[in-house]
């Protein structure tokens, strides 16, 4: 899962490199961030909830949020 | 239209006439995700204006309360703004928090505009309105919150016949947390700025001659560029008007360009920002078929133009048909209602090159040879500021619209010839007459302090910076203290000794960080992997974190260099001015020397100030006597 969120955020929110380490809104700008999260749910069909949106803090949590939508949904 | 439109003097009577237009052609087509379409007639809109009406009026809303709204791009957002309007309440648009931003501040923000105009209800959503409770702890409107789905079942109102003079919408300009500034708008404000926006439509694209002229937008509806710039020509029309959300097009802009193509949208407003967006993101596969010959006026303001990013759009996209003369820098201000200036529409945007010393000093002063009087005719793509040719390339904004006046004044008042730089002042029929619920208002006898600064050059207004204390980044105004507060944090930095500066050059605005750091050493050394580097990227991330934004430049300073007023506030205009010509330097080490020198200046202006009211003294007695 890490994997596919660390292509999308080399090819659609423009980060370089690997994964950032820590709070996401210290390494990715809010566009950035827009990009990622509207990417994301597009790739796995899924929709954040705006409570989603304020516990993801990190990649880790991001991932886990995917999971949790995946989860749900099935 | 102009015959009739002349009569329409309050927002709904807009939307009656609107009502009767065509259903098939004219109304509001909303995309969603998929791109998918909502069409919504302007006769059904007027409808579900008419039954919101009635919802609000039920829920306890009345003529002249305050009505907020923080809702994304949907049809209940339109139909609650104008429904307010239509019983003679105020409407006023707050922005819905940032996907996976910090939500602190957000409420802190929303709650001080909640109450700088007293709301008495919010309207929003139920996915938004689950996360507005720590707003609604620091401002409770009297009505609450209220959910926006399900209003347009009420029962139909006719409207309440207002003044145009009436207050009819409040938005929100600079400011900052803790002093939002709502401007008031009457109606006849709004409708005198979407006249003067459809007006420039019409005259280069006349219906009479077969054209049907039509909107797109992906702005946010809280903005001004989104809601007067784009919902008023649709209504003042009328005509069509297709909206995307802005989270969409900040994820995907190739929507923007292929709902132009696809609605043959001939009017598409945007900052600066989205064209690099498109420039940089959109692929050629994503426009494949797409055609925007019909885009004839793609806009461009809200923050200073690029004339490289100018260039690069109509390069990039000439191939799917873009036309070099639709591209239109233009200049505005929310307390203007919206519009001010104009590039002439169907005419090639105009850039030239002005030398930078003489620019920092107020003259602007063309290179000669180096003119670059129509975009993209300039052989020399980017400003220049080194050696013996340091000279920046400038767009134009245009000509001020008609009724419109733009003065350019000095420090005192006094208006300055052309290529004087100084404060830009604006008169017109949409000039706000002051900010809702304050006394204090940029406002003297119908001129406005825009708070920018600029010159005028053959009757065309250039915008090179701004005197007032506030960024535009990405269209959003940004108030620097906060950027600031944000750096106050990071080890290293001397706190409230930081200034954030908006640097308008040639090639748009850039975010500067004056940070002066409490061992001065740091910057000394100043080697890349050193402590200097190390503490400018933890400024970076502290400000991207607090604030979502990215600085362009971090300069750190020794201790004390910041220069300040006398009562201690950091000037961050002088802080750029001496930067700029290379003088922003640390005081003087302090020694005996010259603190006996400054003891003795001290002295020597008491003992002037003794001696010359003692001459007073002595030569009112002499005139006694």
């Amino acid at each position: 899962m890490r994997e596919v969120v660390a292509a999308i955020a080399r090819d659609e929110a423009n980060w370089k490199g690997p994964l950032p380490e820590g709070p996401l809104d210290r390494h990715l700008d809010s566009i950035q961030r827009l990009t990622l999260v509207v990417a994301i749910e597009d790739r796995f069909q899924i929709c954040f909830d705006p409570e989603d949106d304020q516990r993801i803090r990190s990649v880790d949590d991001l991932v886990a949020g995917i999971v949790a939508r995946l989860g749900a949904r099935s | 239209m102009t015959a009739k439109q002349a009569r329409d003097s309050t927002l709904p009577e807009v939307i009656d006439r609107a009502a009767s237009a065509d259903p098939a052609r004219y109304g509001f087509r909303f995309l969603d995700r998929h791109e998918n379409a909502t069409w919504l007639p302007h006769a059904e809109f007027r409808d579900r204006v008419a039954a919101t009406a009635g919802a609000l009026w039920d829920e306890g809303v009345r003529s002249g309360d305050r009505v907020a709204l923080i809702l994304p791009t949907c049809p209940e957002f339109i139909e609650i703004f104008f429904a307010a309007q239509w019983i003679g309440a105020i409407p006023v648009a707050l922005y819905p928090p940032v996907r996976l931003g910090r939500l602190d501040e957000y409420h802190e923000r929303t709650a001080a505009m909640l109450r700088a105009v007293g709301a008495c209800v919010l309207y929003t959503d139920a996915r938004i309105g689950r996360i507005l409770g720590e707003t609604i702890v620091r401002y409770r409107p009297r009505l609450g919150v209220r959910q926006a789905a399900g209003l347009r079942s009420g029962v139909a109102r006719q409207p309440v016949v207002v003044s145009p003079d009436t207050t009819a919408m409040v938005q929100f300009s600079s400011g900052t947390t803790v002093d939002p500034k709502p401007v008031a708008l009457t109606h006849a404000q709004m409708l005198a700025n979407g006249r003067c926006i459809t007006d420039a439509i019409f005259a280069l694209l006349p219906p009479s001659q077969g054209h049907f002229p039509g909107g797109v937008s992906w702005l946010p509806l809280y903005h001004d560029m989104g809601l007067i710039g784009c919902l008023m020509p649709a209504l003042c029309g009328p005509g069509p008007l297709t909206l995307i959300s802005p989270e969409l097009f900040v994820a995907r802009p190739a929507i923007w360009l292929r709902a132009l193509s696809k609605y043959r949208g001939t009017t598409s407003p945007a900052p600066n920002f989205a064209y690099a967006l498109c420039v940089d993101r959109v692929r050629d596969e994503e426009l494949e078929g797409c055609d925007l010959s019909c885009w004839r006026m793609a806009l461009n303001g809200a923050e200073p133009m690029s004339a490289a990013t100018l260039r690069a759009f109509e390069n990039r996209f000439e191939k799917f048909g873009f036309r070099r003369d639709a591209l239109m820098p233009v200049y505005g201000l929310s307390e203007a209602t919206l519009a001010v200036t104009f590039t002439r529409p169907g005419t090639r945007w105009k850039s030239r090159r002005f030398d930078a010393d003489s620019l920092a000093r107020g003259i602007a002063r063309r290179r000669v040879g180096a003119a670059a009087d129509a975009g993209g005719n300039s052989q020399r793509r980017r400003s220049d500021r080194s050696g013996d040719n340091k000279s920046g390339e400038w767009v134009s904004s245009g000509v001020p619209l008609p009724g419109f006046e733009v003065q350019i004044r000095d420090e005192h008042g006094n208006a300055l010839a052309e290529r004087r730089v100084g404060s830009i002042f604006v008169k017109g029929p949409s000039v706000m007459q002051g900010y809702y619920g304050r006394s204090d208002s940029p406002v003297r006898d119908g001129w406005l302090d825009t708070g920018d600064l600029g010159f005028i050059d053959e009757g065309e207004l250039y915008v090179t910076g701004r005197a007032k204390d506030v960024l535009v980044l990405r269209g959003q105004n940004q108030a620097p203290h906060e950027l600031e507060r944000a750096v106050d944090a990071v080890p290293g930095v001397r706190v409230g000794c930081v200034a954030a500066v908006s640097d308008i050059d040639a090639d748009g605005e850039r975010l500067l960080l004056f940070v002066e750091v409490r061992d001065g050493d740091a910057v000394a050394t100043g080697l890349p992997d050193g402590p200097a580097a190390g503490l400018a990227e933890a400024c970076r991330d502290a400000v991207r974190g607090a604030c979502g934004v990215t600085v362009d430049e971090i300069v750190l300073l020794e201790p004390g260099t910041l220069p300040r007023t006398s009562s201690g506030k950091i000037r961050r205009g002088e802080t750029l001015r001496l930067w700029k010509r290379g003088e922003l330097a640390p005081p003087g080490a302090v020694n005996a020397w010259t603190m006996g020198g400054a003891m003795l200046r001290s002295q020597a202006g008491y003992a002037r100030s003794a001696l010359g009211n003692l001459r007073k003294r002595l030569h009112r007695g002499g005139e006694a006597a």
